[in-house]
């Protein structure tokens, strides 16, 4: 046999085994209400032996196809099984959410449980293996990435999901969902907005000041190490005693507890990656360029917007995104303190014992999470490009 | 003072000195914030001496970063051998991902997963500090160049030797870059473990909430502060001794 041809994955590999074993623990846990234990189900019962050995079938062809994989449309189908194979497991958890008896229990409810959770994970390993395979076409890699989360929004809004226990805790509480995610947006891109600002001007200041360098970073990073329920906690003392003595304040919503001393909070957390990344950006800009712009007749206006802030900006952006991404969960313990936003259903859920409302908070700040990075990724890569071409432009 | 290094651990030293001292004088505790709060009748948190909190906060964290950091640089180091290069893609895949997501949001999982108790938080916190050690050990064992390698093998060291000779230490300063991130992450967020019923110094600040109680939020948000700042620098002075890379 040549062997030289014979190139199994495997990544690939590894998931399908997973994949397989992922059928046999429990995959839906039925609940009558918000509170009860519930009952665990097997992939068999739930969804009828067929379309498990079905599952199974498909499982052992992506084995097979991991394994002998060879050209582009072999991992494309490879991709493509996988994708089949999460549309069946949103199928059977809609065809579980649908048989479940409603009539006698109002809130009655289905949550995934291990085996559901561990054939995502197998998909996304087998995904992400056929992927790295495709390199180059970005169509179909797009095609194989979104086909599973397109197909997931359509359950949910031709509501054959209405029974999924998430799905079920929002209908209860869509007014405050709605409310508090918003809530939580706000907090966020607030605290953003402005620490950015403070975080570019101190990241300015230490490159230019050498005095100032050793104790603005000295003080942002402090703060950060400090706990963020600690620093949170820290900002309620002073507040409430300031608020206290200047009745007016109050007024204008600075008190203790509440949004003050979040906002705060956050835009200090912000700081810290802002500042070093501005800090950097400037610092490692090559001074003959600087000179040549000097050279140039450039004042020091014109070089720090036309050579500073395009050369520095990537890095900027760099340090906002971690900035962000790092605040849309802080933002979920500023509940604690009465601020708000999406960690106001985690507490509560904590607080009541209530799994699905801990997940109504959790999921959408993972979410949000994971989009701010996605989003500010891109950004990063476009100004990054523009930045190139103007670097290539002026060689020419 | 002509060392600097010397001077960064008496420093230490002597923060930590302070640090015992205030802790285990809870009469000054409680004059001072009588002293800050007057109208409050009971500054000091009656459930739990501060000491017993910290300490609960100190077990939580010590056990959770220990599990942490024999399994997370082991775990980095393994996904970088050859013959487990095929893995290292989605390893690191994940590992970004995870970090993606809040503390918060994993603490919170656990408890549908694992329930209550002292248990989940030692998992969450162990799972979530994995991934800042593991990206570090990665990073820090591929920063090292190629040529560095093979000149180890050209001298006829054996791949056991090369790792410990050359690998771990030349990678030993980003290593310990992550496990200070873990072990600061996992002091932050074990405050919060204390809703989930895992003790510590949050249970103090959670208590003040609920029943409006500054000094008691005080009580637990000071030490906290204090021990995370105490924490940071006892590890970047570690981190200082190994200047391999620099």
């Amino acid at each position: 046999m040549n062997l030289k041809s014979f190139s199994p994955d495997k990544i690939a590999i590894s998931g399908c085994v997973l994949g397989l074993i992922s059928l046999f623990p429990g995959w839906f846990i039925l609940k009558p209400h918000r509170l009860s234990a519930g009952m665990s189900v097997n992939l068999p019962d739930s969804a009828g032996l067929a379309l498990t050995i079905l599952v199974g079938f498909l499982w052992m062809s992506c084995f097979v196809l991991s394994f002998a994989g060879k050209n582009d449309l072999q991992h494309a189908i490879l991709g493509i099984t996988a994708d089949v194979i999460l549309i069946f497991v949103f199928i059977f958890l809609s065809m579980a959410s649908n048989n479940l008896d409603v009539k006698t229990h109002v809130s009655a409810r289905v949550s995934p449980g291990a085996g559901f959770w561990l054939t995502m994970l197998s998909a996304y390993i087998v995904i992400f293996a056929a992927e790295k395979k495709l390199e180059d076409r970005l169509i179909i890699k797009n095609i194989i990435t979104w086909t599973a989360p397109a197909v997931f929004l359509f359950f949910l809004f031709t509501r054959n999901l209405r029974n999924f226990s998430v799905v079920v805790e929002f209908a209860v509480q869509r007014q405050r969902f709605i409310q508090e995610f918003l809530h939580h947006i706000i907090l966020v891109a607030v605290s953003v907005f402005f620490g950015s600002i403070i975080g570019i001007l101190l990241g300015i200041l230490a490159k230019r000041s050498k005095k100032a360098r050793n104790p603005v970073f000295f003080i942002t990073d402090i703060s950060q190490t400090i706990p963020s329920l600690a620093l949170f906690g820290l900002l309620i003392a002073p507040l409430s005693v300031i608020s206290f003595k200047y009745p007016f304040l109050r007024e204008i919503g600075i008190r203790g507890i509440g949004n003050a001393p979040a906002l705060i909070a956050l835009i200090i957390y912000c700081l810290l990656p802002v500042v070093r990344n501005t800090y950097s950006g400037l610092a490692h800009i090559d001074k003959s360029v600087i000179d040549a712009g000097k050279g140039m007749g450039m004042s020091k206006m014109q070089v720090f917007l036309k050579i500073e802030v395009p050369l520095s900006a990537p890095l900027v952006l760099e340090g906002i995104r971690i900035s962000s991404v790092q605040g849309v969960g802080l933002t979920a313990v500023a509940a604690l303190i009465g601020a708000g936003g999406l960690g106001w259903f985690i507490f509560q859920g904590l607080g009541q014992a209530a799994p699905d409302m801990i997940l109504l908070g959790t999921i959408p700040i993972i979410i949000l999470a994971l989009f701010t990075d996605g989003v500010m990724r891109m950004i990063i890569k476009f100004t990054a490009n523009k930045v190139k071409k103007q670097k290539d432009h002026n060689r020419l | 003072m002509k060392n600097p290094k010397l001077k960064n651990w008496l420093i230490l030293i002597i923060l930590f000195a302070f640090f015992i001292v205030i802790i285990s004088n809870i009469d000054w505790w409680q004059r001072a914030l009588h002293f800050l709060f007057r109208d409050i009748e009971n500054v000091i948190y009656p459930r739990v001496p501060l000491i017993a909190m910290l300490g609960e906060h100190l077990k939580l964290v010590i056990i959770s970063s220990g599990l942490t950091i024999i399994t997370g640089v082991p775990l980095g180091i393994w996904v970088t051998r050859s013959s487990m290069r095929d893995f290292l893609d989605i390893i690191n895949n994940l590992v970004s991902i995870g970090q993606t997501i809040p503390p918060v949001a994993v603490l919170a999982l656990a408890v549908p997963v694992f329930g209550f108790g002292l248990i989940p938080v030692v998992l969450a916190l162990f799972l979530y500090g994995l991934l800042p050690v593991v990206r570090n050990t990665i990073a820090g064992i591929q920063s090292i160049p190629e040529f560095v390698l093979d000149s180890a093998y050209g001298l006829g060291m054996s791949k056991m030797q090369a790792l410990f000779k050359i690998e771990i230490p030349l990678s030993a300063r980003l290593i310990m870059t992550g496990i200070r991130i873990s072990v600061i992450i996992n002091i932050g967020t074990a405050m919060i473990g204390a809703i989930i019923g895992a003790g510590g110094l949050g249970s103090a600040v959670i208590a003040g909430l609920v029943q409006d109680n500054v000094a008691y939020i005080m009580e637990g948000v000071v030490p906290a502060a204090f021990l995370a700042i105490l924490t940071d620098r006892f590890f970047s002075n570690i981190e200082s001794i190994f200047v391999y890379n620099q």
